[in-house]
Order: C-alpha cells, then sequence, then structure tokens
C-alpha cells in the first residue's frame, strides 16, 4: 500500500477501536491522521491532500469500503477553522453520465500558438482553454467575463478553494455568479466541494445574489464536458442535481 | 550557550514560530554551529525534536516557518542580535522535504519609491469586471490581465495568460506560483512567473528565486523565465516589478531589474450599482 492507503485505513481503525460504529459516518481531523503517520512512522509532505485525495481521486480502500463507505467529505455541521472530515456511506461521487443533452465539435482556432503548446490536462489546463474559446458563453448563453481563478474563501468558518469565478450578465443586464469548478483526466467532481463552492459564493456580498453552479470536466479522450447543477436544500441537507451536461469535442486546428 | 529551558522559551515568545526557531537556534548553537555563521541549516527533524522537548504547538504546514520569519523585523531579538535576517527554503541542497535556513542574507527587497506613476486607461475592461474586482492582489492580477498589463510591461511581441496559482513540485519541494504567461520574443518562447503581493506583504528573495527555479525545471514549459512582481499600493495605485533571477546563489542575489507604477484612472462603475 502507498502512504495515503495505509495512513487513511490506519485513521479507520484507530477510530473504530474508539467505539465508533460502521453503520454510522464517522468523523477525524487532521489531528487522527498525524496520530495515524506517526504511527506508521509516515511522512507526507501535503497532509490534507490525503482526505483531498479520496474525495475526487482515488476510491476508497477495500478495507473501508467494505463497510459500505464510498468517499470521505468534509463535515459542515462543525464550524472550527480546522478541517473535520467524515468518513460517508452517501454517493459523493458524480461522474460523466453515458448520455449527455447536447453534443457539438469546435476548434482550437481560438488558442494562441504559445498557449496551445504549453496547456496542460490538469484542472488548470482544462480552464485555461474553456476561458480562450469561450465555452462559458456558449454553455450558459451570458456574456461571461473570467474574473479570477483560485479563490480562496471561507464556509463555515473553514476554508474552501473555488477554480474559476466568472460573472455573467444576461440580456435583460441581470448578473450572475458563475461559480466553475474543474477536474482534468484521472478526477472526479464531488458533491460536497461543488455545494460548499456555491454557499461559499452566496454568502459573499460583493457578489451577485445568483449564483450558477458549473463545472468542466476533461476526459481521457479529449472530450470538454460542461455540467449545470441544482444545489438545493431538502430535509435540512444540502443536495445537488444534474440539471444539463454538454460534451466539446475540439478538432485540431 | 545552553539550550533552553521550556519555561525561557515560552517566557520569551508568544508566537509559536518564534518559539520553534528561538529552540532550534539555540540547539545548533549548542551543538557545533556558531553565531559567526552566515547561515544555520536545519529541518523537519529539528522542528519535531523542538515541538516534543518543549512541548510546543505543532507547526502543521512547515512552509509557514519562512513565511511568518521573513525579515528581521519578525524574527526573535536574539536572532536579530547576531545579524539574522529570516528563515528560508534550502533551495540548494535541493531536498523536496522540508530543509530550511537561518540566514543573514537580506530577504525582503524593498521596491523604489512611486516618483513617477503612469495612468492607465481601464475604458477597455467590461464595466462589470470593473465593479466585480477588489483593490486587493486579486484585483489587480485581475486587471492587469484584462489590461494586457504584463505584455506591456515586458515589451514582448506576444505575451498570454496561460494559468493562475500554480501549484507544482519543484526539485526544492511544493511550489505556489501566483500568475502564469507565456510570451514570445524574436520567435523564442519565454515563461512569466507573476508573483502577487497584498499590499501589506514583500517579495522575498528566497521565494521568487525557488519559483523560478521550479519553472526552469519543468520540461513542458520554456527555458526562459522571467520573473514579474505585481503589488497593490493603495487607492488605485499598483506596481509591476521585473526581477533579475540568478540561476543559484553563488551567481547573485535575486534584484530589481526595474518597477513601473502605474494607476487605474477612475472607474465610473454608476451605471453597474444596481444591477445585482
Amino acid at each position: 500500500m502507498g502512504k495515503y492507503e495505509d495512513t487513511i485505513v490506519r485513521v479507520f481503525e484507530n477510530k473504530l477501536e474508539t467505539g465508533y460504529d460502521t453503520d454510522e459516518e464517522i468523523p477525524f481531523d487532521r489531528e487522527d491522521l498525524q496520530v495515524a503517520m506517526d504511527e506508521l512512522n509516515i511522512t507526507v509532505r501535503n497532509v490534507p491532500d490525503i482526505p483531498y485525495a479520496y474525495r475526487s481521486r482515488r476510491s476508497l480502500p477495500d478495507q473501508i469500503e467494505q463497510y459500505g463507505y464510498n468517499a470521505i467529505i468534509l463535515d459542515d455541521t462543525i464550524e472550527g477553522a480546522d478541517a473535520t472530515y467524515l468518513f460517508t456511506k452517501r454517493e459523493q461521487l458524480i461522474h460523466v453520465p453515458d448520455e449527455v443533452d447536447e453534443t457539438f465539435t469546435t476548434t482550437t482556432d481560438d488558442l494562441p500558438d504559445p498557449v496551445g503548446d504549453y496547456i496542460g490536462k490538469d484542472e488548470q489546463g482544462v480552464l485555461t482553454q474553456v476561458r480562450f474559446v469561450g465555452l462559458m458563453d456558449d454553455f450558459t448563453g451570458l456574456d461571461c467575463y473570467h474574473l479570477q481563478s483560485h479563490m480562496r474563501m471561507r464556509v463555515n468558518n473553514r476554508e474552501a478553494e473555488l477554480d474559476d469565478l466568472y460573472v455573467g450578465v444576461d440580456r435583460d443586464g441581470r448578473h450572475q455568479a458563475l461559480a466553475v469548478e474543474a477536474k482534468g483526466v484521472g478526477e472526479t467532481l464531488n458533491k460536497n466541494q461543488l455545494i460548499r463552492n456555491t454557499r461559499g459564493i452566496e454568502q459573499k456580498s460583493e457578489y451577485p445574489d445568483t449564483v450558477q453552479t458549473l463545472a468542466v470536466k476533461l476526459d481521457d479522450d479529449g472530450f470538454f464536458y460542461l455540467f449545470e447543477f441544482d444545489v438545493y436544500e431538502e430535509d435540512e441537507q444540502d443536495q445537488v442535481k444534474i440539471e444539463r451536461v454538454w460534451q466539446y469535442d475540439f478538432e485540431e486546428a | 550557550m545552553r539550550g533552553p529551558t521550556t519555561d525561557e522559551i515560552k517566557r520569551d515568545y508568544s508566537d509559536k514560530y518564534k518559539q520553534h526557531i528561538a529552540a532550534i537556534f539555540r540547539n545548533k548553537l549548542d551543538n557545533g554551529y556558531s553565531t559567526d555563521d552566515e547561515e544555520i541549516a536545519f529541518d523537519r527533524d529539528d522542528i519535531d525534536r523542538a515541538e516534543k522537548r518543549h512541548g510546543l504547538a505543532r507547526i502543521n504546514n512547515t512552509a509557514d516557518l519562512p513565511y511568518n520569519l521573513r525579515g528581521r523585523a519578525n524574527l526573535p531579538d536574539e536572532l536579530g542580535h547576531y545579524g539574522y535576517d529570516s528563515v528560508i527554503r534550502n533551495i540548494e541542497i535541493e531536498r523536496k522535504d522540508a530543509a530550511y535556513l537561518i540566514t543573514k542574507r537580506q530577504q525582503i527587497i524593498d521596491l523604489p519609491p512611486a516618483d513617477d506613476i503612469h495612468h492607465v486607461d481601464v475604458s477597455g475592461v467590461p464595466g462589470l469586471v470593473q465593479s466585480f474586482t477588489s483593490h486587493d492582489e486579486q484585483g489587480v492580477l485581475t486587471l492587469a490581465r484584462y489590461l494586457n498589463i504584463i505584455h506591456r510591461f515586458l515589451d514582448l511581441d506576444e505575451c498570454h495568460h496561460l494559468q493562475d496559482h500554480l501549484q507544482t513540485s519543484g526539485p526544492a519541494g511544493q511550489a505556489e506560483i501566483d500568475g502564469l504567461y507565456i510570451g514570445a520574443i524574436n520567435g523564442i518562447n519565454q515563461v512569466v512567473l507573476v508573483e502577487g503581493k497584498d499590499e501589506d506583504e514583500e517579495f522575498t528573495r528566497n521565494q521568487l528565486a525557488l519559483n523560478a527555479l521550479t519553472l526552469r525545471r519543468k520540461d513542458k514549459l520554456p527555458d526562459d523565465v522571467i520573473t514579474v512582481g505585481v503589488k497593490p499600493h493603495g487607492g488605485d495605485v499598483f506596481s509591476v516589478t521585473r526581477f533579475d533571477v540568478p540561476e543559484s546563489r553563488d551567481k547573485g542575489t535575486v534584484e530589481i531589474e526595474r518597477t513601473k507604477y502605474y494607476s487605474f484612472s477612475q472607474r465610473d462603475l454608476s451605471q453597474f450599482e444596481n444591477s445585482k
């Protein structure tokens, strides 16, 4: 097993030893990760990346999954500066659906040559390509203006990071904030992150009151998928539902 | 010098970063270093040892050490007394884990005074963008992008924004780069590294050197790296600075090549005030 897997399994085992039952969601925090790493004599430079990896990049190890847990999420029910995580059985990951609502073919003609040579397949590369070719305008039907990338904000007194923020304006001049999450090849969208990003922008008074929750995902075959979500509250819990998904295929210029 | 007692450390300093570095400093002097040494090396083991020995609050992210202990004013007095200036990443040894130096080399780069301010016409920036951008580092970076300020300042043939906030691993560990542009001059591509600072922050030699080294070693990017700093100075004034960053410290120190101050001309946002 790798360091991440060893650590997260040890955290899970330690929590069971302290009395948690596998019928419930199990909370843990950074201290639990540190204790597990100390016990295993493991050093990880970016400790918060361990739970993050199991939020969007990796499946939980079999030793945890066998009890029905399928993801790690941030626990938004507890306010505080230090992140508290949950082993959860709630379905978190959002995959590209087998059938999309629309498919389009477009080109990379609008990408300047020097940019096209160096664009990556990670989330930032995806966002760069979306910005240069104007996919947000096309997908939303709004005039979209990119405001900033990688926006750090506080949600329930904890840090959240939004990949891209646009402001869109419709034909009647009304403004909307567009909260965009991006995932590159090998990464998966997750509900918890979309909810936190949406709530974070909603709570910021300097941006429009209407917030659209959007995402862009690049798959192994080079297709770009743009998602629109509905983030709503039901039974006092935030929920996420896919509204539509459009697929874009880029022909080489 | 003898190693400090826990009472001394906690009595002298309330800040956990100062507590840690004071404990590490004294222990290093007890174990062979002298205050005549220009630099004192330490690593994660020394940080953990100080924490355990004195019961100090844990430093979860060791990268916070050089940030919080940059410049003499932020160091414990006893280090400043011997001429030490800052805690920096130990770039030259190219360890990816936490390796640091207590150094006497001055780290904070003072910008020249704003004797000459160039006014920038912001009419080309969509009013909507102007109305939603702030006056902080992020706001200035956004407006600079819309106004092609980096392109104009560097006088390149082409200059295109590639991405913001590049988090990447380099030869000396993790680096975070605020903005990345790809430029071209005479058909040769260049990577433009943009470091943004808020009004109350400073550019430091060690951070600029680390980021430049990280990009120079990236196979997927052009070999030539231009380092630029962008910083707001209150109101609508901001500066853009080009730094000369030698490939290593034995070839010189990071210095300012030139700085230009800009002012965004008065923004008329009245038409957007009721549009939310």
